[in-house]
């Protein structure tokens, strides 16, 4: 797959594959992230239509790394690998703006929740605050803008809409997103085995549950 | 052991970051002034990633509970030993006393002190770093465990003329993946400006001014991950320097980087500092 290369410093390259957001593409950089293998690259980054790569520049020079990073054919699988389903408690104290959703989009509480859970939504990257996942594939019908003030402390896995997109709040934070329900899924387990449970290029499943099984399980 | 007395306005434990998390959304984190950081090890015979205490501007305060030698690097916040007086300048070690108690009393250049320990600062690792992050920070009556004295010899030399006491800085840059995005002209108009370091500058990134009239619309780019040294332009014209406990991903284009070697002076601005940009 082509792509530009850029050295934004002596320590850093920058693989850009186009400006859109496709799986094709993004599936093909996790892949390429993975196959990523050299003593002299410290980190290596991808996004949703690029990857970003940290190196030991007294190891190796940038013209050799984009030699070998061109040599070298990552697989893509083409099945999705695994899928993450996260339980949601959907709308009242949970989501306080489900019905401001419901309502500019013209239609019903209940059809906001339905459209919500009724699509995968693939995790394009990793990024913002530690956990946090970029998800693709929410139903345009129920997008929604931003609050024009954000909210100073939203909780710890809060679910929310911020314009064509969905995601969850992996640690309690300001921010502006509409609110429509929230999960006991923890995107960051600090200090445990596997502290991010979700990782880039997994598909992630919202199942609806309700309050009471949260609180009687 | 030492114990924190007073921390100041912000001080905490850092090393030289945390490394293979940011694909999960985890900033690098580390000394904001990694030369610095990196020479007081150096002076002290340590692991070259020994942890230290980077000391945010003037008001902390510690006594060690054991002799010890130690060394400070970094800004001049006036550091001295409390009983005898005795000052505690940039790039020097010191032997100290069980009881000892050292105060950091005013701020004569730069931003960030980093005191150093032979043997380093011993907290636990969370992933792999022992860097503080996600807003934690050192509070009156901290203890602080301190590693096995390594066997290593004193060595390197260490001169903070980086740091300017006027505040007046010169930073290399290289033109970021998104300055194409800008006018040239405007480009130019960046590169001849004089900016001002603002009031919103901290350990995620320094909020910059300037006198410039005229901001180019650009489109926005998609989100792409950021590293310490990227100068983000977004859309009201003010430049945003990403720094260490900085989001790993953004969304605003970048227009500039910092070279690696001038972070160290990024690191040590404060607000009023003025900055202009030498494009190399």
């Amino acid at each position: 797959m082509h792509y530009k290369i850029f050295e934004p410093a002596e320590n850093y390259l920058l693989l850009e594959f186009g400006n859109k957001i496709e799986e094709k593409t993004n599936s093909y950089i996790i892949a390429l992230a993975g196959c990523i293998s050299h003593e002299a690259v410290i980190e290596v980054i991808p996004a949703y239509s690029s990857l970003l790569l940290e190196f030991d520049n007294r190891k190796i020079s940038s013209a050799k790394l984009a030699g070998y990073l061109k040599k070298l054919r990552p697989v893509v699988s083409k099945t999705i690998e695994r899928t993450i389903e996260v339980p949601v408690v959907y709308g009242g104290e949970y989501g306080p703006d489900i019905g401001h959703v419901a309502k500019v989009n013209g239609i019903t509480e209940e059809e906001v929740i339905n459209l919500h859970c009724s699509r995968e939504y693939r995790v394009y990257m990793l990024g913002f605050m530690p956990g946090f996942c970029y998800l693709g594939g929410m139903d345009p019908r129920i997008a929604c803008e931003r609050l024009e003030k954000p909210r100073l402390r939203i909780p710890k896995g809060s679910v929310g809409i911020a314009g064509s997109q969905t995601g969850i709040y992996p640690e309690e934070s300001p921010g502006g997103w509409m609110l429509i329900g929230r999960t006991e899924f923890e995107l960051y387990r600090p200090g445990k085995k596997d502290p991010f449970p979700v990782k880039a290029g997994d598909t992630v499943k919202f199942i609806r549950i309700f309050a009471e099984d949260v609180i009687y399980k | 052991m030492i114990k924190i007395i007073l921390p100041g306005i912000l001080s905490s434990v850092q090393d030289t970051g945390r490394f293979g998390y940011r694909k999960f959304g985890v900033p690098l984190s580390g000394a904001m002034d990694q030369y610095a950081f990196r020479k007081g090890n150096l002076l002290l015979g340590n692991n070259p990633d020994a942890a230290a205490i980077e000391i945010t501007g003037p008001g902390f305060e510690c006594e060690f509970l054991k002799d010890i030698e130690i060394c400070i690097t970094g800004a001049d916040l006036g550091a001295e030993v409390i009983k005898t007086g005795t000052m505690l300048s940039p790039g020097n070690t010191a032997f100290l006393n069980m009881g000892d108690k050292i105060k950091f009393k005013q701020l004569h250049s730069g931003l960030r002190a980093y005191l150093h320990v032979r043997g380093g600062i011993d907290v636990p690792e969370r992933l792999g770093s022992k860097s503080m992050f996600r807003g934690e920070k050192l509070a009156a009556g901290d203890v602080l465990s301190i590693g096995e004295t390594e066997s290593g010899e004193e060595r390197g030399y260490y001169q903070n003329s980086y740091i300017e006491e006027n505040g007046e800085y010169i930073i290399r840059f290289r033109h970021g993946p998104d300055a194409g995005l800008f006018p040239s002209k405007y480009l130019k108009m960046l590169e001849n400006a004089v900016f001002t370091v603002s009031s919103h500058h901290d350990r995620m990134g320094i909020r910059l001014k300037h006198e410039l009239k005229v901001t180019p619309i650009v489109r926005s780019i998609i989100t792409r991950p950021v590293f310490p040294g990227c100068i983000q332009l977004p859309g009201n014209g003010s430049p945003i320097i990403i720094m260490y406990d900085g989001q790993t991903t953004g969304g605003y284009p970048v227009w500039a980087v910092i070279e690696k070697e001038n972070m160290r002076i990024a690191g040590q601005l404060k607000s009023g500092d003025k900055v202009k940009f030498l494009h190399v």
